[in-house]
């Protein structure tokens, strides 16, 4: 993701799913073999550290945030795999683009994976800020020590925050509770990635976290990755215009193209990627992983389309 | 009017008992209670809608005066009962087959609660016959459905085309993180939103106002 001459667009498969396979093979794909051959793609691998351990009742007060606290412990054996010394010699070797996914974001960090625990975090981030604030540093500052322990063995090409935070039409919080409850809990996890020269720091988000650009930019982000989008919000051309050259943009292809015809597949890689590109640090990929209902024959115009558009000149 | 702004400023303000408070002082004070109702708690969360239409509030802040909203409407469900007042339109929701999301969809049911109409949530992963069958034995005249993956769009579209085909004539309104104005269209919904305030005007719009006597 540098302003550099790149020998070719790099384009990040994200996985087909099996089932998108099997509907394939019904609509002539011989193998998934046959299918890497023909549209090969670049390797990038995505290390995931250990989130830190969930509680069996997520904290609702200071005071319950204490045994949450002692049990962040990013030393803990057992929070690597055993093959771990082996997974970093290959790293050391590697030829392809390794990512560090460093955090989760706020509302997993919050513990909200249902609707009774999303509206606890409502409530708190209103009337309780002060636990909120302090619930997320705390966690910021464990990822932070997570992530040093593999900086100091590997040297990564970006790191990726996870920030599942967006509505349809707005992100789900405001830019300023965002700024006063977030953000700086993400200070000790930047500051680290600045001492280790990352130089690829990604928010990746989902459907419109529109608003939350200008404070992210602000904090040393430089990198978007937006999936499961509004593509009407999120609109990748609009984005660089507005916020310059030197946002990196990963994606900005509407998946739900892929399932219409092939003009408006056309259409949307031809107006979109062309600009994208010439203007650099950005890697074309649609905003979700393939799905069943897209056509094979669909895919492959696709592909084919795009690897024509980002030929070398 | 003071004490009616009492109700107002305490929703938006998020203050659950100053509200009760507020709502209690109307009624000692001899207030209808569908003046309560309508000139109070609706009218506040028509301001919260204002609010989150210009960007002062978003989904937390909602969340918080609905609850504030929905502890005065605690205190004056007896006496809306007493005057006859009763939802008037029901709208059943949920979020589609195949999709396991439902943060939007109840934010979307609790707003449009809040605005008088009766609700029937039907969870998620629902299938298509799912809201069929239950709008028909229930007298539902709207069908709210909610999709967050763009996986889950297909399953909007065959459970829009699902309610369209049945006999009984049914409202569709979709919304959800992928779910664009163009895409509602194409799937034959008759109303659209990208937001759980703006679902209530579409509803209101579409099959009525909450509440009848």
């Amino acid at each position: 993701m540098q302003h550099g001459r790149p020998d070719r667009v790099p384009y990040f498969e994200e996985g087909i799913r099996n089932e998108v396979l099997r509907a394939w093979k019904n609509q002539g794909l011989s193998s998934k073999a046959e299918l890497a051959r023909t549209f090969p793609s670049d390797k990038r691998e995505e290390i995931e550290l250990d989130p830190a351990p969930e509680p069996k009742k997520w904290p609702a007060s200071l005071a319950e945030l204490e045994a949450f606290r002692k049990s962040l412990d990013a030393r803990q054996s057992g929070r690597r795999p055993r093959t771990w010394g082996e997974r970093v010699r290959g790293w050391h070797e590697r030829d392809h683009v390794l990512m560090l996914r460093v955090h989760r974001g706020f509302f997993l960090s919050m513990g909200v994976y249902d609707w009774r625990r999303f509206a606890e975090v409502a409530r708190l981030a209103i009337k309780h800020p002060e636990f909120v604030r302090e619930c997320m540093q705390m966690q910021g500052e464990f990822a932070a020590r997570s992530a040093e322990r593999v900086l100091n063995q590997v040297e990564i090409d970006a790191a990726v925050f996870t920030e599942p935070i967006g509505g349809n039409d707005r992100p789900l919080i405001s830019p300023r509770m965002y700024e006063d409850l977030v953000l700086p809990s993400y200070r000790p996890l930047l500051d680290l990635l600045k001492r280790h020269r990352v130089g690829t720091i990604i928010f990746r988000t989902f459907a419109n976290s529109r608003l939350l650009m200008p404070s992210i930019l602000k904090w040393g982000f430089n990198c978007l990755w937006a999936c499961e989008v509004n593509v009407d919000a999120m609109d990748y051309r609009i984005l660089r215009r507005e916020f310059g050259r030197d946002l990196g943009l990963i994606g900005g292809i509407d998946l739900d193209v892929l399932r219409g015809d092939k003009e408006a597949i056309r259409r949307e890689i031809e107006e979109k990627v062309p600009p994208l590109v010439a203007d650099g640090r950005y890697v074309p990929l649609a905003d979700g992983r393939v799905r069943q209902d897209v056509p094979f024959e669909n895919y492959i115009y696709y592909r084919q389309l795009l690897k024509q558009i980002t030929a070398p000149q | 009017m003071d004490l009616m702004k009492n109700i107002i400023g305490s929703i938006l303000a998020f203050d659950e008992d100053g509200t009760v408070r507020g709502v209690q002082a109307e009624l000692e004070r001899g207030t209808d209670a569908r003046i309560i109702l309508n000139n109070g708690l609706i009218a506040a969360m028509d301001e919260a809608g204002k609010y989150y239409d210009r960007g002062i509030f978003f989904v937390p802040e909602m969340m918080m005066a609905a609850e504030a909203m929905k502890s005065g409407i605690s205190i004056l469900r007896p006496h809306l009962k007493n005057a006859g007042v009763t939802p008037a339109g029901c709208i059943v929701i949920g979020t589609v087959k195949g999709d396991q999301h439902d943060i939007g969809k109840n934010l979307v049911a609790m707003m449009l609660e809040c605005a008088g109409f009766r609700v029937i949530d039907l969870g998620k992963d629902v299938d298509p016959d799912g809201f069929v069958v239950t709008a028909r034995q229930n007298g539902a005249k709207l069908i709210a459905l909610s999709a967050l993956l763009t996986s889950t769009l297909s399953s909007m579209e065959a459970t829009a085309s699902r309610i369209k085909s049945g006999k009984t004539p049914l409202k569709i309104l979709v919304g959800g993180a992928p779910v664009t104005k163009a895409f509602a269209g194409r799937i034959g919904a008759d109303g659209y939103s990208p937001d759980a305030t703006g679902a209530v005007v579409v509803a209101r719009n579409l099959i009525g106002s909450g509440f009848s006597e």
